[in-house]
C-alpha cells in the first residue's frame, strides 16, 4: 500500500512543477458560473422558481458541482494511458512490481489532492464574487454520504477512463472514444445543467446509471436536497463499480497478449 | 485572377485533406461522431435551459431555437473550413513548422487556415440549417428572399469574425512562449457568450463582449436580421466590427511575422 | 550577377532566464533576466548567381540563423539584406516563387499521401504552367531515377528516398536560389553521394545558385569551389575552398614500418602518434616532409613508407578554432 501512496505523493509534488495550466484551468471554473448567473439571471427575472431551484440555489449548484467536476482528473490520466500504449512507453509500466491500475489511480490521487486546496479557494471566491447567498447544507449525515459518493464516483471515472485508455491495445485511435465520451460525460454528470431540468422519463432511465451519482447527487445532497436516495445511489456505484473492476481485468488480460504479440 | 487562383488552393487543399483522411478511415468517420455528440449535447443543453421559460431577453421559443441554430451553424461551419487549421498554428509557431508556410509564394495565414477542412463536420452544418428551418416555421412570420439572403450575409460577416478572433489568440504565442491558457479562456469565452442572446448582456458586460471580445454579437445579430429586431445601427456596427477585426487580425499576423523566431530542430 | 548582399548583418535573441519550480515561475511573473544572444553579427555577404557556395561552423554558430534571414523567415535585428533584389523579410510572394529551402529536419511532404500528391499542390502554389511543370517533373524524374517510387506513400518511403523527393519539390518550380540546411544529414554513404550528384547536376545544368550547410566536409569538399566558415556568428573565412584547405591542411600524416628492430631516434619537430620497433608513425608539418624523409630514407633500412593527407576532422577543428577575423580573405 505504501507504494501507492509514495506515488501519489511524488505526482503530488510533481504539480507544483509542471501543472501551472492546471491551476489555470480551476481558474476557468469561473466561467462555468458565470455562464450561469449570466442565463440564469435572465431566465430568473421572470419567475422565481425553476424546477425547485431559486436563483441562490441554481448558483449554488454551479459552483458545488465545478469543484466536484475538478477533482475527477481521471479523464487526462486516460489520455495519458492510451499515448503511452500507442507509443510504446507502456512497457515501464508492465515492468513495475505494482498494480498497473492501483499505481494510475494513486497517481490520479495524487494530483487531485494536489487540486484540492486550489479548487476550495476557487469555490470561496466565486461564492463572494457573485455574491451567492451559498445554499450549502448543514445536515451532517448529507455531507458524509456526499462524501462516499463523491469518492465512489471518483473510483468509477477512474476505472471508466482506465478502460477506455487500455483499449488502445487493441484500437489505433481511441482519441475518438476519449473525445466522445468527454462530451457526453459532462452533460449526463449533471456539470453542464442540474439533470432535475430533464423530462421525469428520462431522470428516471438516469439512475440506473453511475453518472447520476458522480456528481450531481452528491451535488443535490450538499444542497440539502435528493436524501431519499442515498441508499439506492452507494448500491448502484457499488455495482458498477464491481462491474467494471472485473471488465477492466478480463479486458487487459485478453488486449495485453495482443500488446506482447506485436511486441512495441 | 488573383480569387480565382486562391479558390483553386483551397480546392487542392480540400482535395489532399480528403485523401489523407481517406487513408485513416477510422478517423475520417470518428470526427464525424466527435463533433456529433458535441453538437448534440450543447443543443440538448440549450433547449433544456431555454424550454424552461416562455420568453429570455424578449425572444420567445421560436426565436430561441433559431438562435441555437444559429450559433450551431457558424460553429459548425468553423469546424468545417478553418478551425483544425487555425489551432495548429501555435504548434506550428512552437516547433518551427512554420517555416515551410513562410517560405511559400501564398499568404501563409491562408495557407494554415484552409489546410486542414474538416468534411466530418458538413453534416453537422446541415443538420444546423435543419434547425434554423424548423424553428422558421415557427415564427409565423413572412420570409422573403431577401431575409434569406441578409441573414447569409451576416452569418458570413460574423464566421469572418470568428476567424479573426480565432486567429489573433492564436497569433499571441509569436509573442510570447506560454500560451495554452490563453486557448483555454477562448474555450470557455465562447461557450459562455457566443451562447448566450446578446441582448442578455448589460452594462460592462455588454461593452466586453460587443467589443472587446465581440463573441456576444456572433450568433445575435444573425437571429435579429432574421426575426425583424435588428436595427440599421446593429446592422451597420456588426459590419464594421467584422471589418475592422479582420483588418487588425492581417496587421496582427503580420507583426507576429516579424517576431518570429523559428526554432531550430 | 550579384544577387546576394548582406551588409552588418546581425540578429540578436533575447532569452529568460526562470528559477526552477513554482516559485520561480511566479517570481519570473514579475521580473525576469534578460540574456542577449548574438547569433549573427556584423555579417557581409556577397554572391553571385550560379555560384555553389558552403556554409560550415560548428552548431550554434549560426549558419541556420543566417539562412532563415536570407529567405525571409526571420527578420535581422539589424544590418540589411538584399536577395535577387528584394528584402526577404517582406515576404513578397514575387521573391518566393525566385527560391526554395530545403531543411533536411524539416519535410514539406504530406507524409500520409505520395509525394506526387505534394507535387501537385505545389504546382499551384508556385503557379507553374502546366508544360513547365511535365517537363520539370520528367527531367528530375530522370535525373533521380524516382519514377518507381513517386506514387509510394511518402511515410513508406527511406530517408534517401525521402529527400530525392524533397529535393524535387524545392526544384519543381525553377528556383533561382537554393537553400540547403543538411540535405544529408543521417544518410548513409550511398545515399549522400547520390544527392551530391544531382546538385552538381543541377546547379551546372539549370545555373541555380546554391548555398549549402553542411556538417559532412565530404559534401562541401565535392561541392562547393567556395566557401564560408562560420563561428559564433562571425565570419571567420570566406573564399576558396582549397586554399582554406591548404591554410589548415598544415601536417602530413607520415608511417614508416621497419623488417627489423630499429630505433631511430632523431630531434625532428613532429607529434609521435605510434612507436614501436617495427613501426613509426607520426605527423609533421608539410614544409619538413621533404627533409624528414629524406633523413630516414638515408639513415634507416625501412620496409615500407606511406605519407597521408591530415585527416579531416583536425582540420576542420583547427579552423573553428581560430578565432576573429583576421583570416578573412576576399576573393571576389
Amino acid at each position: 500500500m505504501k507504494k501507492y501512496f509514495e506515488t501519489a505523493k511524488v505526482l503530488f509534488k510533481a504539480q507544483l512543477v509542471y501543472r501551472f495550466d492546471t491551476i489555470t484551468s480551476i481558474i476557468f471554473t469561473i466561467s462555468k458560473v458565470f455562464l450561469a448567473y449570466v442565463l440564469w439571471g435572465a431566465i430568473f427575472g421572470k419567475q422565481s422558481v425553476v424546477s425547485g431551484f431559486t436563483f441562490n440555489s441554481m448558483l449554488s449548484y454551479y459552483i458545488i458541482s465545478s469543484f466536484i467536476n475538478q477533482l475527477d482528473q481521471s479523464s487526462s490520466t486516460g489520455w495519458q494511458i492510451s499515448n503511452e500504449i500507442r507509443n510504446g512507453g507502456f512497457s515501464k509500466y508492465i515492468i513495475k512490481p505494482m498494480n498497473i491500475f492501483g499505481y494510475f489511480t494513486a497517481q490520479t490521487a495524487g494530483v487531485s489532492a494536489f487540486l484540492l486546496f486550489f479548487n476550495l479557494t476557487a469555490a470561496v471566491i466565486w461564492i463572494f464574487i457573485f455574491r451567492v447567498d451559498f445554499a450549502i447544507t448543514s445536515n451532517g449525515w448529507y455531507i458524509q454520504s456526499a462524501s462516499v459518493l463523491i469518492l465512489l464516483g471518483l473510483l468509477f471515472m477512474m476505472q471508466l477512463n482506465y478502460f477506455i485508455g487500455i483499449l488502445a491495445f487493441k484500437f489505433l485511435d481511441t482519441g475518438i472514444f476519449m473525445m466522445i465520451k468527454d462530451n457526453i460525460v459532462q452533460f449526463i454528470i449533471g456539470s453542464l445543467i442540474p439533470l432535475a431540468l430533464l423530462p421525469s422519463g428520462i431522470i428516471k432511465t438516469m439512475t440506473f446509471f453511475p453518472f447520476y451519482y458522480v456528481s450531481y447527487l452528491p451535488t443535490m445532497l450538499l444542497l440539502g436536497r435528493n436524501g431519499n436516495e442515498i441508499f439506492s445511489g452507494i448500491v448502484i456505484l457499488l455495482f458498477w463499480n464491481a462491474a467494471f473492476g472485473l471488465l477492466i481485468s478480463i479486458t487487459y488480460k485478453r488486449l495485453k497478449s495482443r500488446y506482447d504479440g506485436v511486441g512495441i | 485572377m488573383r480569387i480565382t487562383r486562391q479558390l483553386k488552393i483551397i480546392y487542392m487543399l480540400l482535395k489532399m485533406k480528403l485523401s489523407r483522411n481517406m487513408a485513416f478511415r477510422f478517423s475520417f468517420f470518428g470526427v464525424f461522431f466527435v463533433d456529433g455528440s458535441l453538437f448534440l449535447i450543447q443543443l440538448l443543453m440549450f433547449s433544456t435551459i431555454y424550454s424552461q421559460v416562455g420568453s429570455i431577453g424578449g425572444w420567445d421559443r421560436s426565436q430561441m431555437l433559431f438562435f441555437i441554430g444559429t450559433f450551431s451553424l457558424i460553429n459548425a461551419l468553423n469546424m468545417f473550413l478553418y478551425f483544425f487549421g487555425v489551432i495548429s498554428i501555435p504548434g506550428k509557431i512552437k516547433s518551427g513548422e512554420l517555416d515551410l508556410y513562410i517560405t511559400k509564394p501564398v499568404n501563409s495565414l491562408f495557407h494554415l487556415s484552409f489546410e486542414s477542412m474538416d468534411i466530418g463536420s458538413l453534416p453537422l452544418v446541415f443538420a444546423s440549417i435543419g434547425i434554423l428551418v424548423y424553428a422558421a416555421s415557427g415564427m409565423h412570420k413572412q420570409i422573403t428572399i431577401l431575409t434569406i439572403i441578409g441573414y447569409a450575409f451576416l452569418v458570413f460577416m460574423m464566421l469572418v469574425l470568428y476567424y479573426d478572433m480565432e486567429v489573433i489568440l492564436r497569433t499571441i504565442p509569436f509573442f510570447v512562449i506560454q500560451a495554452s491558457s490563453i486557448e483555454r479562456l477562448e474555450g470557455e469565452v465562447i461557450t459562455l457568450c457566443m451562447k448566450i442572446p446578446g441582448t442578455l448582456f448589460k452594462g460592462a458586460f455588454k461593452f466586453l463582449f460587443y467589443l472587446v471580445l465581440p463573441y456576444g454579437i456572433m450568433a445575435t445579430v444573425p437571429t435579429q436580421f432574421f426575426a425583424g429586431t435588428l436595427t440599421l445601427v446593429g446592422f451597420v456596427y456588426s459590419i464594421l466590427i467584422a471589418i475592422a477585426f479582420t483588418a487588425f487580425t492581417f496587421a496582427f499576423w503580420k507583426l507576429g511575422l516579424k517576431c518570429y523566431k523559428s526554432a531550430s530542430s | 550577377m550579384n544577387i546576394i548582399h548582406t551588409k552588418n548583418l546581425t540578429k540578436t535573441y533575447i532569452r529568460f532566464e526562470k528559477e526552477e519550480g513554482l516559485r520561480g515561475s511566479i517570481k519570473s511573473l514579475f521580473k525576469r533576466e534578460k540574456i542577449v544572444k548574438t547569433a549573427v553579427n556584423n555579417f557581409n555577404l556577397e554572391i553571385n548567381e550560379g555560384e555553389f557556395v558552403g556554409l560550415i561552423g560548428p552548431n550554434g554558430a549560426g549558419k541556420t540563423t543566417l539562412m532563415k534571414m536570407l529567405t525571409g523567415i526571420i527578420s535581422p535585428s539589424s544590418g540589411t539584406i538584399s536577395v535577387l533584389g528584394y528584402v526577404p523579410n517582406e515576404l513578397k510572394n514575387a521573391y518566393k516563387k525566385q527560391f526554395s529551402i530545403v531543411m533536411g529536419q524539416k519535410s514539406q511532404l504530406f507524409q500520409d499521401l505520395s509525394a506526387a500528391d505534394t507535387f501537385l499542390l505545389l504546382k499551384e502554389i508556385y503557379d507553374i504552367p502546366e508544360d513547365e511543370y511535365r517537363k520539370n517533373l520528367k527531367y528530375f524524374i530522370d535525373l533521380f531515377s524516382i519514377a518507381d517510387y513517386l506514387n509510394v506513400q511518402v511515410r513508406t518511403l527511406s530517408l534517401g528516398e525521402r529527400m530525392k523527393m524533397e529535393l524535387v519539390a524545392a526544384l519543381l518550380h525553377n528556383p533561382r536560389i537554393l537553400f540547403l540546411d543538411e540535405p544529408t544529414i543521417g544518410l548513409d554513404a550511398v545515399a549522400q553521394k547520390q544527392i551530391r550528384g544531382f546538385l552538381k547536376e543541377v546547379n551546372r545544368e539549370k545555373g541555380t545558385t546554391i548555398l549549402l550547410t553542411s556538417h559532412y566536409m565530404d559534401d562541401i569538399k565535392s561541392l562547393c569551389k567556395r566557401c564560408i566558415v562560420v563561428n559564433n556568428g562571425c565570419k571567420i573565412y570566406d573564399g576558396n575552398l582549397e586554399m582554406l584547405f591548404d591554410r589548415y591542411q598544415t601536417h602530413k600524416m607520415i608511417t614508416v614500418t621497419f623488417d627489423e628492430a630499429t630505433s631511430y631516434i632523431h630531434d625532428f619537430n613532429v607529434q609521435i602518434i605510434e612507436r614501436n620497433p617495427f613501426k613509426l608513425s607520426f605527423m609533421a608539418y608539410r614544409k619538413d616532409v621533404r627533409h624528414i624523409i629524406n633523413c630516414i630514407m638515408t639513415e634507416c633500412e625501412i620496409k615500407d613508407i606511406s605519407i597521408e593527407e591530415e585527416d579531416i576532422g583536425n582540420v576542420v577543428e583547427r579552423i573553428y578554432s581560430d578565432k576573429g577575423g583576421a583570416l578573412i580573405e576576399e576573393i571576389f
